[in-house]
């Protein structure tokens, strides 16, 4: 251990160099963002990501903000009318530049000169506003064309027009197509252009609404007290969070003065996620300084020294700014499960520093000499702080094997984390102990006393000896009723359902779900893989078939595709005669007029013909393209060869979600032929999707930890026999973290998935320490009940402290504003002390039956020394 | 100085100079002598219509279109497609009117159906592509200020850039574009590059015109190939001329909603 003598001779050159590591890792730490949307959790080469991607691309859809307006005693007053008109034309209006883009625009102008910098004068002399968005795209479409130009000059610029039209379309009764026919002929026109001041033109407007099924559910809810605004992002939302944050805050403010008596809530999916990023932020701003004051204060309890406090506090957040400034450097995001590593880590990393001053303050009350102490603490610890970090690195790590990118982040970089506070505890912490007055000697303080404590757990060990029996059969009731318990699991996730808060969003989201079809969107893609497939009535019957489906389901509250465009404008262009309300068939019969001669006149005589129904919808589709609707683009791609069906749900709750899926499935199966394709997409299918991947992932990394830490436990103790043993109370942990989350009802979800991991990683730590600390025991001569009850009172008194400091840190976590993060909290807490206890009652009992061999089986290194059988 | 002094100043000046203003005829001028190579009494076309978006996608249609002006030099057009056999027939009647709103009858065969289109408007996408109905109206001198702002050459043919803004109140209230910019040949007299601008000033669209050729049989010169681009979206509209011909004298009823029907 020549290392740690290094260490003490240049203490100042090695904290010197941890600083700046830290001041390395803390710059990088600034590019860390937050980021929270589901396709920030799946992995970017999912099927299901690629096609959502796809979908996206083909349909040109992007991210949809709804403005609920809703008016008890009905919207079809001119007052509320107003409103939705008036937020209408107001949110085309939204734009968020902010005064540093005017300063960045004005230094690009000095930059570039000439005519950039006249154009620019122009575009900035009444600030950015929305008369300048024309310019800018001027500017742009310049800067693009100009081969010489810096590309950082036209990515400002295409960020900017963004903030000058951050929204590509918004639809409301004000503002959408409406076809319809009259005496006057074909109109396509929103419902509403003026706001009706008189009864009948209310009335009118109500019948307008209602008479077009696609209004209804979307735009108007069926009780005529809500009207909708769908504002649609004109970027996709994870590219640009910081700008929709900002549409969001205008959109809310523009609602703002328009409330009362009307209430007006925001919602969608971006709006959850605005909501959870600052709902997180929150959160880490509060739980990450309660979590260091709470472990200061502990350690202040248990030590009783400043230094005691200062030295373990800065090992972890040494380590916390070092794996922070590491996701810097990759680029990763903090999401929400990633978002508690802080406290996690806090948590976990103090343990190495507490072990540290504590064999510290032993050493200095032996020898009373500073060097002799530091370097007794090394060698005495060096081991068993690198053994420990390697087991809980490995639990951590084997999360890496799941598909969730999120849980992947979370288990990597706690690995990292350990590892750091495993370096800087190996550093920082001796050089710390170097150079620091030594503390003031009360001797006798620190001395092993046998305190009720430890009398406690040698009665454990000595009653889990004698009576080994009994814990066999308990464990084994146990494990089996664990078993059963874990087949009742349920999973299933929801994204407005995380919130602990009575937030605005729930209500929004309530609000939507009661009113409207909802605010889950599921995209079900049919690929004829046909040009012009679409057009064949027989497809389209089965996709309106889908449809009324997928309604009948209740949870459904909307649906649209071509097939509702086709039906709509076969109805109109039959004189709006009801029984047309419907798609045309293969074949359909029309009265053609003919000019006949008849007694030297010419007159209309009119015959039926048969016509192709294929024709009929061609020709119904080139007629809304002519009209200048871009709604078909969101339902058809270019060459109509897929159809994009939009269904709302009225729950973002996982499994009504797959089922709502499971029912298309079944559908498509035996009404569409194998010649078609249908996939799913959108935020709902992802969530699904997530859902599989999250169960498949766990119980794929809790393979892998088990694994990884048997194998790390039987190189450690270079037996099979120990690793075997050691994981035994690991396996009994993860079996009863199933049955608690089964017997209190909770669901398997993003968080509570970690617990077994989490529980796993630190717990295994007690084995290694329980099982190191009996070994050498044994090989230090005592027979195995001496040993365990020497284990018990030493290690075991290190495991009941350590396992209640994990606990209290983990019970922070109550505090949170999500569901999953308090749930994840006290199943960590109430785990951690199961931990402990069945390390120090299994292991106890196991050495009783095996009296545990003192020599390795595999390894002939180390002397053997046979331990006599006594029971 | 006196108004009638600088008059005769201006006049001096013009002498001196006078080879100079025989090169740089005003924007009005310009505008007259391409007003007076487009003017056909009709015209009919065969073409190919090529409608693609940013994203590859494509479709292709084939139609004919014949167009008549009268001496206001408002335009009646049919359009009837060939091509894609499920549109085949499907015709589109649009008659431009100075005292309202234009007329648009369309037809479609399947139903046997001509049906008016009510509150038609000159923004309105030409069945679908990147034209809108405005873009194939004939130029109105009258309504627009024309500014000549340079001269520069496009694909090798030397044209005249003109500025063009609608002074028309009425025609301001309908028109989707703030101003326009538009390369008048030098030789040919044709508009052979176009940008629009929309309300607020952005350029919105391009239109390019190539393959310039005389029309068999006459002194008119005609493009065989053009383009409309959203520059925005990146959607691109092309037409591929087959065959011009003109002054057939096609009679005003055949612009009726009985033709209409009756035609395919």
């Amino acid at each position: 251990m020549r290392f740690f003598e290094i260490v003490l001779k240049y203490p100042k050159t090695v904290i010197g160099v941890v600083l700046l590591v830290t001041l390395f890792f803390g710059w990088h730490m600034r590019k860390v963002e937050l980021n929270n949307s589901i396709e920030e959790l799946l992995p970017e080469d999912h099927p299901s990501v690629l096609q959502d991607k796809e979908l996206k691309h083909v349909f040109n859809s992007r991210e949809m903000i709804l403005i609920g307006v809703v008016s008890d005693d009905g919207i079809f007053n001119p007052t509320t009318l107003r409103k939705v008109k008036e937020l209408t034309e107001l949110a085309w209006q939204v734009t968020v530049t902010e005064p540093s883009d005017v300063r960045e625009l004005e230094r690009w102008g000095e930059e570039l000169g000439g005519r950039y910098q006249q154009n620019i004068r122009n575009v900035v002399s009444d600030g950015l506003t929305v008369t300048d968005r024309g310019p800018v795209n001027n500017l742009l479409i310049e800067a693009k064309s100009d081969a010489g130009l810096e590309p950082r000059f036209v990515s400002f610029l295409e960020v900017l027009q963004l903030k000058l039209s951050p929204l590509s379309d918004v639809i409301s009764l004000a503002e959408v197509d409406n076809i319809t026919s009259s005496e006057f002929g074909l109109n396509v026109e929103p419902p509403m252009e003026a706001v009706p001041q008189t009864d009948e033109g209310l009335t009118q407007l109500a019948a307008t609404m209602f008479s077009n099924e696609m209004f209804v559910n979307l735009l108007v809810s069926p009780d005529s007290t809500g009207a909708l605004i769908l504002a649609e992002l004109s970027f996709y939302y994870d590219d640009h969070l910081d700008i929709a944050e900002q549409v969001f805050a205008q959109l809310e403010a523009l609602a703002g003065p328009y409330r009362g008596p009307e209430k007006i809530q925001l919602a969608g999916v971006p709006m959850v996620n605005v909501y959870t990023t600052s709902y997180m932020s929150g959160d880490m701003a509060k739980l990450t300084p309660l979590v260091i004051v709470l472990v200061m204060v502990v350690m202040y309890l248990s030590f009783r020294m400043l230094k005691g406090v200062f030295i373990p506090l800065s090992v972890v957040l040494v380590a916390l700014v070092w794996t922070l400034g590491v996701m810097g450097l990759l680029g990763r995001p903090i999401t929400l499960i990633v978002a508690f590593m802080p406290v996690m880590l806090i948590a976990i990393g103090i343990a190495d520093g507490i072990h540290l001053i504590t064999e510290y303050k032993l050493l200095w009350a032996k020898y009373h000499d500073r060097h002799r102490a530091v370097i007794g603490t090394m060698h005495a610890l060096a081991r068993p702080v690198i053994l420990t970090s390697l087991t809980t690195m490995a639990g951590f790590a084997a999360l890496a094997t799941s598909s969730l990118q999120s849980i992947k982040d979370f288990g990597i970089f706690t690995s990292v984390g350990v590892f750091a506070a495993m370096v800087v505890s190996l550093t920082l912490v001796p050089a710390a102990l170097g150079l620091m007055k030594p503390p003031k000697a009360r001797a006798g303080t620190v001395a092993d006393q046998r305190t009720r404590l430890t009398l406690g757990l040698e009665l454990l060990g000595n009653f889990a000896i004698n009576r080994r029996r009994w814990v066999y059969v308990g464990t084994l009731a146990l494990a089996l009723l664990s078993g059963l318990a874990m087949t009742r699991i349920e999973v299933g996730s929801t994204m407005v359902g995380l919130f602990k808060q009575d937030s605005e969003i729930t209500h929004a989201s309530d609000m939507i779900k009661d009113k409207f079809g909802g605010i889950e969107v599921m995209n079900i893609v049919v690929d004829t893989k046909i040009k012009d497939g679409l057009k064949d009535p027989e497809v389209l019957e089965s996709i309106a078939a889908l449809q009324d489906t997928l309604e009948s389901l209740g949870i459904v509250g909307y649906t649209v595709s071509l097939a509702d465009y086709v039906k709509r404008t076969n109805l109109v262009m039959n004189g709006n005669d009801p029984s047309f309300n419907r798609l045309p068939r293969g074949t359909e019969v029309v009265m053609e007029t003919e000019w006949v001669e008849q007694g030297g006149r010419e007159v209309e005589v009119e015959r039926p013909i048969e016509v192709s129904g294929r024709d009929l919808i061609g020709q119904y589709v080139l007629l809304y393209e002519n009209a200048g609707g871009d709604d078909l683009e969101k339902l058809a791609d270019f060459d109509y060869s897929k159809a994009n069906i939009v269904v709302m749900i009225r729950e973002d709750y996982t499994p009504i979600l797959k089922n709502v899926m499971q029912t298309a499935q079944a559908f498509t199966t035996v009404h569409f032929g194998t010649d078609i394709d249908v996939t799913y997409a959108g935020c709902s299918t992802l969530c699904v999707v997530a859902d599989d991947l999250l169960i498949s992932g766990q119980l794929k990394s809790l393979g892998a930890a088990f694994v990884a830490v048997l194998i790390l436990l039987t190189l450690i103790f270079r037996s099979v026999r120990y690793g075997l043993v050691g994981l035994l109370p690991m396996v009994l942990t993860v079996l009863l973290v199933f049955m608690l989350l089964s017997t209190s009802g909770l669901r398997l979800d993003a968080g509570s998935a970690l617990v077994a991991s989490i529980v796993l990683g630190i717990g295994v730590d007690y084995s290694v320490h329980f099982l190191s600390r009996y070994r050498s025991l044994r090989r230090a001569g005592l027979d195995f009940r001496d040993a365990v009850r020497e284990a018990m009172a030493t290690t075991g008194r290190a495991i009941v402290f350590n396992s209640l400091a994990v606990a209290i840190g983990f019970l922070v976590l109550l505090l949170s504003s999500f569901w999953p993060v308090i749930h994840m909290g006290w199943l960590v807490a109430v785990n951690m002390i199961f931990s402990a206890i069945l390390a120090m009652v299994l292991l106890p009992a196991v050495m009783g039956s095996w009296k545990g061999e003192a020599e390795p089986v595999a390894a002939q290194l180390e002397p053997r020394i046979d331990v006599p059988v006594t029971a | 100085m006196n108004i009638p002094n600088r008059i005769s100043n201006l006049a001096l000046l013009g002498l001196l100079t006078g080879s100079l203003w025989a090169q740089q005829p005003t924007g009005r001028e310009i505008m007259e002598r391409y007003k007076a190579q487009d003017r056909t009494q009709d015209l009919s076309a065969e073409q190919t219509m090529t409608l693609t978006n940013s994203r590859g996608g494509e479709r292709e249609r084939r139609l004919t279109y014949v167009t008549r002006t009268d001496a206001d030099g408002n335009r009646r057009m049919l359009v009837r497609f060939l091509a894609p056999a499920d549109v085949a027939r499907t015709g589109f009647l649009s008659i431009e009117r100075s005292d309202r709103d234009d007329d648009r009858w369309l037809y479609l065969p399947a139903l046997r159906k001509t049906r008016r289109i009510a509150g038609s408007d000159k923004t309105d996408k030409f069945v679908g592509s990147e034209f809108t109905y405005e873009d194939l109206d004939s130029e109105k001198l009258d309504l627009h200020e024309y500014t000549l702002i340079g001269s520069e050459t496009v694909d090798g043919v030397d044209a005249w850039v003109i500025e063009a803004v609608a002074t028309d109140p009425e025609r301001l209230e309908e028109t989707g574009y703030s101003k326009r910019e538009l390369w008048i040949s030098k030789v040919h007299y044709l508009v052979i590059q176009a940008k629009y601008y929309d309300g607020s000033g952005g350029y919105v669209k391009l239109f390019r015109a190539t393959d310039i050729r005389q029309i068999p049989n006459s002194e008119k010169w005609r493009a065989y190939h053009m383009t409309m681009e959203d520059v925005r979206k990146g959607n691109k509209t092309t037409l591929q001329v087959l065959e011009y011909e003109i002054d057939q004298g096609i009679p005003d009823r055949y612009f009726s909603e009985r033709y209409l029907k009756r035609g395919g």
